[in-house]
């Protein structure tokens, strides 16, 4: 394919959602079934597009890349150029299709579960922007043009997260999300700083062969590369910025699997992952760290969590910590492709997720259901393959593949984090089987779990589609073509490969997380099981989130509130004051100066005015008012003056 | 005993001099106003005969007619206005006696 | 051309004179709108290529002390004169419905029109000057007359607080005539610029510490109308006085004019005395995007806050500013031109509620977006172009100043001033969120009293979001305009005064 043909797919990738979402934000609520038709076709233009261009990426040797552009889009001085153009290469085009496809299947979704709600046709705008937002992010072919799409997200996810925001709580995580991140794009903007001063142009290719070349080196780019972690950190909600993630599932459901699927936390490792040949040691170590703790940490929290969507939020947040792991530790190809496998089963288990609480009108407490295994038969299968995926069953699911490749680096680089890894791993699948267990099986625990009906076929339809992908994403080499690591020496090897060991180990950690949970929870499906006795005081922590919340309140919130609060006081009463001080001291000397003024200067005017006063009464007699007087006078007068002249 | 054919610029001023103290008498001793306003007029056309006969028995330059005019025209507006307050004190006061209005009075 | 643009509205103000009052208004935007027409004629006529003042237009004016009648136009100049026709233009819109002595306020707004763009076009020092007084006093009577409850004090305090700046600025620029023997502004620049070249520290003044001083109360002239902390605590209180037009005007134009004065007089004047005072300068600026943000937040008056969210933005201009650098130069230019038209829009945002509710208390409001649907699009709209959100005019100001501010001397500064762009979203969200989301409280459901926003108000806030988004997808339009001048009269000053100051200190 020629470049041009290129750059039209590319643009109309982007232009499609665009358009729909102008003609959905301005028209969609006058157009037949609100617009949802208009929005599934142009996202379907998108996913058409991103196909063809995967294939097309798929058929070049392998490290395929090409630039479209760049165009300039500002020169803001100092000789740089700030472009936007295109990159295309095999994470662009695994983004895209993992992007546009999950995209569709979430606007087809949403047709059956946002049925009915007043403001559906709003619903599938934001869709539409927030595919746009993500696309475009992932196009980048530069820093700053990718921001642009990072902060467009972080717009839309503010939007539908906060979607039913006429109640109090989504419009509160809604807020939380937003601002929490933006305290991560802070790291952002300072890397933008940094390579803005240093490098004069935001170009990945140019800022890369500084890197390479050792222009751009030593703390600053340390500090960038932290930098560009604290953004993803907020992003993809790693500790300790994933405060705002499960909040964010107060959000429609299908929102909550985009959102942890294909977009938003996505982001945050993609941009990693982009940017890995400007990540010194010293931040890599740092990257590591955080996953590896993140995972491990979420894990424990998603534990205790009786809520069905924040036991997946949790999910996520521990498997993003996988993927960070993945890169910290070198395994970039793995870390990527656990993104993209993970992709498919979170965003399948969410809308399933989705799918229960649509045949359940609304209930998310896992307490509440069971035995919906007869009742819905394909959320219920589909279900349990999304679960066997995110456990990682050996060789069959695409799940296995991924994290082992992770773990295989973790053990290559650094023992300690694979055995927290390890360990994550036999949470996830514990956790999971809970999940399921719990939702699926036994007997119904409540009214609404016993009249729990099967979704419509725009539901169903994606869930089968997605679980087909959890499984067979996993096969084949495309990835290992497509994912090819860059070529650096800061890190050792970036290739995916599979220790023996670890492959026995992490295939076990999968197996008996999934077997203990069957064992512990499928015996007691029946009530509420009672396993956490002896660790009440870990439960405690577990269930509290480790008092992340309320931490933040203590130690972030209120000082800041009080700060305001301060500073409010201060600009009325000290800087203000200062100056009001200063016009009244001017008033005060100005009292001591009237009382000079009142007696002495007043005294000398009204001195002058009594004399005045006093001769004008005398003359005043003269003025009679009678006209003859007057006469009399000047003729008088006149006769005087003759008189006198002829005298003297 | 005068020549009546040798009138010279003496008598003009004689003429003139009658007509002044003449205007000046009546402003002085009348009441109404009036009649202050003639002896206004009358010193107003003294001064107008001495004007002329100056520029008959001058420099014949025509300076004393055209000042003349000008007298003319400023008695015309003076008295137009004149006339005009008198009226409205009258109208207001009901008196046209100069020494019953005093509101001037300082 | 330009002594029409700046007369026009002088034209204006006497037709609204001889006119009813009912006519007033249409007088108003109609010249108003001629106003923008010539200016953007203006725009056509110069060609901005070729760099230097254009349009120039000279007569003598007071022969025996050399004071000319001296107009001209540049880049930055043309770019502050558009963004001033545009917003009078919608401002005047915004003011159809001013009942109170139609006639007056109406003349006053366009006496106030002449005074600003002749601000931007004035190249002589003393008329400078006459323009810089000449809009203050309209201003006053606007605030004074028109204004809220405590407009008094407001208005006097607008009015003693600029009194103040521009009597330093008068000394300043008495000392800089006596010395140079011109009030012509271009080349007293050109003084400078060969007084520096020479390697002459003391400048046009030939003394380091007089130089210092001249600048320091320039600075202050200006930094007062920026507002720049801690001469900034009039502002509130003018804006939450002021009637919305005005405040819109207040915010959109006449903060700007103390940017131009830095730009236009202060730096290239005094390029060594404004390197030297460079790090205080970007302490004051940090001080005021946080301490502004901060102080924002604790607000419960929705024009407080957005008067103090000013007061935190145009740090951001001085912050450029004293970076020294091209890139911050322009970007501090930039947060001018989308501060101008963001701050605007958001003022008749208030204006729009505080018309209907009569009150402006955030705390009692709330979703509001059910009810008034088009004005919530744009409110909310205008918030994220205020928070830096890319797509609109303050995401290019922000990240072109915080690049130039990093490349100039203060790198640490510059990163502590990152903490203001969180505390600007955290308080523009819940802003939006007390005023807007959640439950509707029964007061604010009745749609005849709360109807949404009239053809009127659309016609106000439609065009200034228009050119918030154009400035923030093609901002090259806009930069291209200003920035010749920065590029090739102020910064190479700038840059060499640096390097005379680092000799200094090596």
């Amino acid at each position: 394919m020629s470049d041009a043909t290129l750059l039209y797919l590319c643009i109309a990738i982007v232009a499609a959602p665009l358009v729909g979402f102008v003609l959905q934000y301005a028209f969609g609520r006058r157009l037949p079934r609100q617009g949802d038709w208009l929005t599934v076709l142009t996202i379907g233009v998108s996913l058409a597009c991103s196909i063809v261009l995967f294939l097309h990426v798929l058929g070049q040797p392998e490290g395929y890349s090409t630039v479209l552009g760049p165009w300039t889009w500002l020169e803001p001085g100092d000789g740089a150029a700030w472009t936007v153009g295109i990159t295309l290469d095999g994470l662009t085009a695994v983004m895209l299709v993992v992007v546009s496809l999950v995209a569709f299947l979430v606007h087809v979704f949403s047709m059956g579960y946002m049925q009915g709600d007043p403001k559906y046709w709003l619903f599938f705008a934001w869709l539409q922007m927030f595919s746009v937002s993500m696309l475009i992010l992932v196009l980048a072919n530069n820093l700053l043009h990718l921001f642009m799409g990072w902060e467009l997200v972080g717009l839309c996810s503010y939007k539908l997260i906060g979607f039913w925001s006429e109640k109090r709580d989504p419009a509160n995580a809604a807020r939380k999300a937003f601002i929490t991140t933006r305290i991560g794009d802070l790291g952002m903007v300072l890397a933008i700083m940094v390579i803005a001063s240093v490098c004069g142009t935001f170009d990945f290719d140019a800022i890369f062969a500084k890197v390479a070349s050792g222009e751009f080196s030593g703390p600053w780019l340390t500090a960038a590369g932290l930098g560009l972690f604290l953004a993803a950190v907020g992003k993809s909600a790693q500790m300790p910025l994933h405060v705002w993630l499960p909040d964010a599932m107060e959000g429609p459901t299908p929102v909550s699997a985009l959102i942890h699927a294909a977009t938003m936390v996505a982001a945050g490792v993609y941009l990693i992952g982009r940017m890995m040949p400007m990540m010194t040691p010293e931040a890599l170590i740092v990257v590591a760290v955080i996953g590896a703790v993140t995972a491990l940490m979420a894990g424990l929290i998603a534990l205790c969590q009786n809520d069905i969507k924040k036991v997946l939020a949790y999910s996520t947040c521990s498997q993003l910590g996988y993927m960070f792991l993945g890169l910290g530790v070198g395994a970039w190809h793995a870390g990527l492709f656990h993104l993209t496998t993970h992709a498919f089963f979170k965003a399948l288990m969410f809308l399933g997720s989705g799918s229960v609480i649509h045949g359940m009108h609304h209930e998310q407490d896992m307490r509440h259901m069971g035995g919906l295994w007869g009742k819905m038969r394909i959320t219920s299968v589909t279900f349990l393959i999304g679960v066997l995926a995110i456990a990682g069953l050996p060789f069959v699911t695409s799940g296995f593949f991924s994290k082992d490749g992770i773990l295989s680096g973790a053990w290559n680089a650094e023992p300690v984090l694979f055995w927290i890894g390890l360990v994550a791993a036999v949470l996830t699948a514990f956790y999971m089987m809970r999940l399921f267990v719990m939702t699926f099986m036994g007997a119904p625990k409540s009214e609404k779990a016993e009249h729990a009906h099967e979704s419509p076929k725009s539901m169903t339809m994606p869930l089968v589609l997605l679980a087909v992908l959890a499984v067979c994403a996993g096969w084949g080499t495309w990835h290992s073509k497509l994912l090819s690591p860059p070529a650096l020496d800061t890190v050792g090897s970036l290739a995916f490969e599979h220790v023996g060991t670890v492959v026995i180990l992490a295939s076990a950690a999968g197996i008996g997380g999934l077997l203990l949970g069957l064992f512990v929870f499928f015996k007691n499906a029946e009530h509420v099981p009672d396993w956490k006795k002896p660790f009440r005081a870990l439960e405690t922590a577990f269930a509290n989130k480790f008092w992340f919340d309320e931490l933040y309140r203590i130690a972030v919130l209120r000082p800041s509130y009080r700060l305001a609060g301060l500073f409010r006081v201060v600009d009325s009463a000290g800087v203000d004051g200062i100056v009001n001080a200063v016009g009244s001291s001017g008033v005060d000397s100005s009292k001591k100066s009237g009382w000079f003024d009142k007696y002495v200067v007043d005294g000398l005017v009204k001195l002058t005015g009594g004399i005045c006063q006093f001769f004008g009464a005398g003359i005043s007699l003269l003025q009679s008012g009678k006209v003859r007087l007057y006469l009399s006078l000047s003729v008088g007068a006149v006769a005087l003056v003759l008189l006198l002249e002829r005298l003297l | 005993m005068i020549v009546l054919a040798s009138i010279g610029l003496m008598h003009y001023l004689l003429v003139g001099a009658a007509l002044f103290s003449a205007g000046v008498v009546t402003v002085l001793a009348r009441r109404n106003a009036v009649a202050i306003l003639i002896g206004i007029e009358l010193m107003l056309n003294a001064a107008n005969v001495n004007l002329v006969a100056f520029d008959r028995f001058g420099p014949g330059t025509m300076d004393g007619q055209i000042f003349t005019l000008f007298v003319f025209v400023i008695a015309a507006s003076e008295a137009a206005v004149a006339l005009a307050i008198i009226i409205n004190v009258f109208d207001s006061t009901d008196r046209i006696d100069v020494d019953e209005i005093d509101a001037l009075k300082g | 051309m330009l002594s029409l643009l700046v007369f026009l509205p002088v034209a204006g103000a006497l037709l609204c004179c001889a006119l009813p009052a009912k006519h007033a208004r249409s007088v108003n935007v109609a010249f108003s709108g001629l106003a923008l027409l010539i200016s953007i004629a203006v725009w056509q006529q110069m060609d901005l290529s070729a760099g230097g003042y254009q349009l120039q237009q000279q007569a003598v004016w007071i022969e025996a002390v050399g004071i000319n009648y001296h107009v001209g136009i540049d880049g930055v100049g043309l770019a502050l004169v558009l963004l001033t026709t545009f917003v009078s233009f919608v401002s005047a819109i915004a003011s159809w419905n001013i009942d109170k002595l139609q006639k007056g306020y109406h003349m006053l707004f366009l006496m106030l029109l002449t005074g600003m763009l002749g601000v931007f076009v004035a190249l002589d020092l003393f008329l400078f000057y006459v323009f810089w007084e000449i809009m203050l006093l309209p201003m006053y009577f606007l605030i004074g007359i028109w204004g809220g409850p405590r407009r008094h004090y407001a208005a006097i305090k607008f009015f003693l607080y600029t009194l103040f700046g521009s009597v330093l600025l008068l000394a300043a620029v008495i000392l800089v005539v006596l010395k140079c023997d011109t009030w012509s502004i271009p080349q007293i620049t050109a003084l400078a610029r060969q007084a520096l070249e020479a390697g002459d520290a003391g400048g046009i003044l030939g003394s380091v510490g007089l130089s210092l001083a001249a600048f320091i109360a320039m600075f202050i002239g200006f930094a007062v109308k920026i507002p720049s902390f801690p001469f900034h605590t009039w502002l509130p209180d003018a804006h939450v006085e002021a009637p919305t037009p005005i405040s819109m005007i207040l915010a959109g134009i006449l903060l700007k004019m103390g940017g131009y004065g830095l730009i236009r007089i202060a730096y290239p004047f005094f390029p060594q005395a404004a390197i030297d005072s460079g790090l205080v300068i970007t302490i004051i600026s940090v001080i005021a995007i946080v301490y502004g943000a901060f102080v924002a937040m604790a607000q419960t008056d929705f024009k407080r806050l957005i008067a103090y969210s000013s007061v935190s933005h145009m740090g951001f201009v001085t912050l450029g500013l004293a970076a020294g650098t091209e890139r911050g130069i322009n970007g501090a230019m930039y947060m001018m031109l989308a501060h101008g038209t963001i701050s605007a829009m958001l003022f008749m945002i208030v204006g729009v509620i505080y018309d209907r509710a009569h009150h402006r208390d955030i705390d009692r409001f709330g979703g509001l977006a059910w009810v008034m649907p088009k004005y919530f699009v744009l409110a909310s709209l205008a918030f994220f172009a205020s928070l830096g959100l890319p797509g609109m005019s303050g995401f290019v100001a922000e990240i072109t100043t915080f690049v130039g501010a990093f490349d100039g001397p203060y790198r640490s500064w510059a990163i502590a001033a990152l903490v203001g762009l969180v505390i600007t979203a955290a308080y523009y969200l819940i802003t939006l969120q007390k005023v807007y989301l959640g439950s509707t409280p029964d007061a604010y459901k009745d749609p005849v009293k709360y109807p949404d926003a009239s053809k009127r108000e659309l016609a106000v806030l439609v065009p200034l979001i228009a050119v918030t988004i154009y400035m923030g997808i093609i901002p090259s339009t806009v930069m291209d305009m200003y920035k010749g001048f920065i590029q090739t009269d102020l910064v190479p000053v700038l840059k060499a005064a640096l390097e005379t100051a680092g000799k200094a200190m090596g």
